[in-house]
């Protein structure tokens, strides 16, 4: 994560750190305001919930109080006195008549029933669609006993209707004559039902029920009673409806009367408002964030754009290019820095260009130097031979035509001139390859061991033969990546040293053999000699270095020089295992040559 | 003028060396004339026949010549130049004798036209087989051109 962000460029740094900014206020802001939205629109709809509720439970108590009056009027009809007063045939005619004559007027009212005052039924109409058949009166007579009493009672189911009724006592000059109970059904008009819904809204619901009992309506049918407590007049309840989810609900007792009355408001619809503001905020926010990255993307290109530009630059001087230019019009600190950044490349361009004028100006000097070296090389192998050609041949020359008039130190003396003349001769020779090995170019190729074994061991055997040396080879030699003249050089160095330095008496025996391991090939090269003290192992490598006196071992000291700026030339190395006394073990490696090379070898000896 | 006298032309500024070749002839049993010159102007003018050398019956033209590189005045390699580019001398047999074994030195020599390149040994027997060998070869064993002067 940490690396992913490192390797996101600033600007996209830049953006998501300001976007992630914006959206982060935004969602606090919008969820504060929702929720202070979403906490006034509950307490609204509290309010207003419970304020129709009240006001319809002091409508239905009107309601009820108006009933009852209207049905005191009924129950003080003539007819229906006469009726209490004697039942008989006649008087009863005449009472169905008057109540048939009030259910004209008012279809609501379903079954009227007159009683005595010991609470006997003695008679009942049913007026308007079905009665009430056997629902009992008895507790509501109870509540209309008294003269100037009357009472509504719980609601009744009868099939689809719901019916309640109305009790009255039948009163003539203050004589308690019985009772009259009037069932009525709840129904609603069209345009009652638009009156409760400009009263409630026409998102709510009223429900109409006993308080104790299970008989509810909705003012059109019987429904279950609402899951609420119905006598808890100022909380807010809520609970889960079918098919519509959650309602808020407020419910009220109505005075005087067994009854209640509920009414109630699916909950989203109180929360719609909040939800349309919400909706309105994460637009808005949106709208902000995506301003925010715009500008955000805008203001970093306004920053980032030159940094790109100087990034890019000093990329192309990093790759050695100082053509490219930033040329920023602008004075703030990235302006500075890509002036200062100019001037940097400048200063590096012209540093570069002194430097490589003076590299120029050493390279030429050394190449002079190198040239007069060279000259001077030169200069050894010519005019410091020709002495030596004169000193050699003139004492060779005494001792064969006046060797006879020279007594025995005359001609040792004679002798000991030449043997100094050769010795020099050798040593420039030596030198002159030795310096001829360091600045040559070397191409490597396949190099077949060998044969450069047998060309060296051809080309040494005049020492070969005077020192009786023998010389065992062990097949096969493989083919190694390598200079074959230098090789050669190399190897022949090897070979004069290992029969040179043997104890007086001694003949020399060398082994040579090869080992081919991971892709390089060891050639050692093994004698019988003197041996190599341990200190002096890395020393003998060094030119002019020797261990012995040169009356003892004659030679010039650069021989195994020569073997190791050869093998470091060919890209190899070289080394030895010695102890005194006990033969050295003279090593070179180099690589190998590919196994393509095979054939060629093959095909070479061939030819 | 046919070239087909035995004078070997040693051109050598080192008296040491010329005494030395001189004996090696004489050692090898070689009876053939030999004409010592000190620098590259006097071979020219030895080979073009002009001045002192004017009269080709004392100064034949050699059968073969014997010539160092470092010279005075005219070098070797200006000698061997200026033979090649003279008509009637340009077949002439040159041999570089010298003590360089510079690889500039050889290839400019082959290049510019020698017919051989040997370099002086130290020791006086390796310079004995030497002159035996150049006898053998470039005397009795080489077919010789037709060499004129002008």
């Amino acid at each position: 994560m940490r690396a992913l962000w490192s390797r996101l460029s600033i600007r996209r740094k830049l953006s998501l750190l300001i976007g992630g900014l914006v959206l982060a206020v935004a969602a606090t802001f919008s969820w504060a305001a929702y929720g202070g939205m979403r906490r006034a629109a509950v307490a609204t709809a509290n309010e207003r919930l419970r304020t129709v509720t009240d006001q319809l439970a002091g409508l239905l108590q009107n309601n009820a109080k108006q009933l009852v009056t209207t049905t005191r009027t009924l129950a003080a009809d003539t007819a229906i006195q006469a009726f209490l007063e004697s039942p008989g045939t006649r008087t009863r005619e005449r009472a169905t008549a008057a109540l048939q004559r009030i259910a004209a007027q008012s279809k609501q009212v379903a079954e009227v029933r007159l009683w005595d005052i010991r609470g006997r039924r003695l008679f009942n109409v049913v007026l308007n669609g079905p009665g009430a058949g056997a629902l009992a009166d008895t507790v509501v007579l109870r509540a209309a006993a008294g003269p100037d009493s009357g009472a509504v009672g719980r609601f009744r189911a009868v099939g689809d209707s719901v019916l309640f009724p109305v009790a009255v006592p039948v009163v003539e000059a203050g004589r308690l004559l019985g009772y009259l109970t009037e069932w009525r059904r709840v129904s609603s008009t069209p345009q009652a039902r638009d009156q409760t819904n400009r009263l409630i809204g026409s998102k709510s619901a009223l429900y109409m029920g006993d308080v104790d009992g299970d008989v509810w309506t909705d003012l059109t049918r019987a429904v279950p009673r609402p899951p609420v407590d119905v006598r808890e007049a100022h909380k807010l309840q809520r609970y889960e409806r079918a098919g519509i989810g959650t309602m808020v609900v407020a419910a009220s007792p109505v005075t005087g009367t067994p009854w209640a009355v509920v009414v109630e408001f699916p909950w989203h619809e109180v929360l719609a408002p909040a939800h349309v503001f919400l909706r309105q905020l994460v637009l808005i926010a949106l709208v902000l964030l995506v301003l925010a990255l715009l500008g955000t993307w805008l203001l970093s290109r306004f920053i980032t754009a030159p940094l790109v530009q100087l990034s890019g630059a000093a990329e192309a001087i990093a790759a050695g290019d100082y053509s490219g230019h930033v040329a920023l019009a602008r004075r703030d600190e990235l302006g500075r820095l890509a002036e200062a950044f100019a001037t940097m490349a400048h200063n590096v361009q012209e540093a570069q260009r002194r430097l490589e004028e003076k590299v120029r100006e050493r390279t030429a000097e050394l190449q002079d130097r190198n040239e007069e070296l060279e000259a001077f090389g030169y200069t050894i192998s010519h005019d410091l031979r020709a002495p030596l050609r004169a000193m050699f041949g003139f004492s060779q020359a005494l001792l064969e035509d006046y060797g006879d008039r020279l007594d025995t130190t005359g001609r040792e003396y004679a002798e000991r001139i030449a043997g100094g003349a050769r010795a020099m001769d050798e040593l420039i020779q030596d030198l002159l390859a030795y310096s001829k090995l360091s600045r040559a170019e070397l191409t490597v190729g396949p190099v077949d061991l060998a044969r450069v074994l047998r060309d060296t061991s051809t080309q040494l055997q005049t020492e070969i033969r005077s020192r009786g040396a023998r010389l065992s080879v062990e097949e096969p030699l493989p083919t190694v990546l390598g200079h074959a003249a230098t090789l050669a050089q190399v190897v022949a160095n090897l070979l004069a040293n290992g029969i040179k330095f043997v104890a007086p008496g001694r003949t020399p025996e060398l082994r040579i053999g090869a080992q081919s391991r991971d892709g390089k090939v060891r050639l050692w090269v093994e004698d019988n000699g003197i041996g190599i003290d341990a200190e002096h192992h890395e020393r003998i490598f060094h030119v002019f270095e020797r261990l012995h006196a040169t009356e003892a071992y004659p030679g010039t000291g650069i021989g195994l020089a020569i073997v190791r700026k050869g093998m470091e030339r060919m890209g190899g190395r070289a080394g030895v295992e010695s102890r005194p006394g006990e033969g050295s073990r003279f090593w070179i490696e180099l690589p190998a040559a590919e196994q393509v090379d095979e054939r060629e070898r093959q095909y070479d000896s061939a030819g | 003028m046919n070239a087909n006298g035995s004078t070997i032309l040693l051109v050598e500024d080192n008296p040491d060396d010329v005494l030395l070749l001189r004996r090696a002839f004489l050692k090898a049993g070689i009876g053939n004339p030999i004409v010592a010159l000190e620098h590259g102007d006097e071979a020219i003018a030895y080979l073009d026949g002009t001045g002192a050398y004017a009269d080709r019956h004392r100064y034949p033209m050699p059968a073969l010549v014997l010539m160092d590189l470092k010279l005075p005045r005219r070098s070797g390699l200006e000698v061997l130049a200026w033979v090649r580019q003279h008509e009637g001398l340009k077949r002439l047999p040159i041999v570089v004798l010298t003590s360089s074994r510079d690889e500039g030195d050889i290839n400019k020599a082959y290049d510019l036209g020698a017919n051989s390149y040997l370099v002086k040994p130290v020791a006086f027997d390796d310079l004995l087989r030497l002159v035996r060998s150049v006898e053998g070869y470039w005397l009795m064993l080489n077919v010789r051109p037709d060499v004129t002067a002008a």
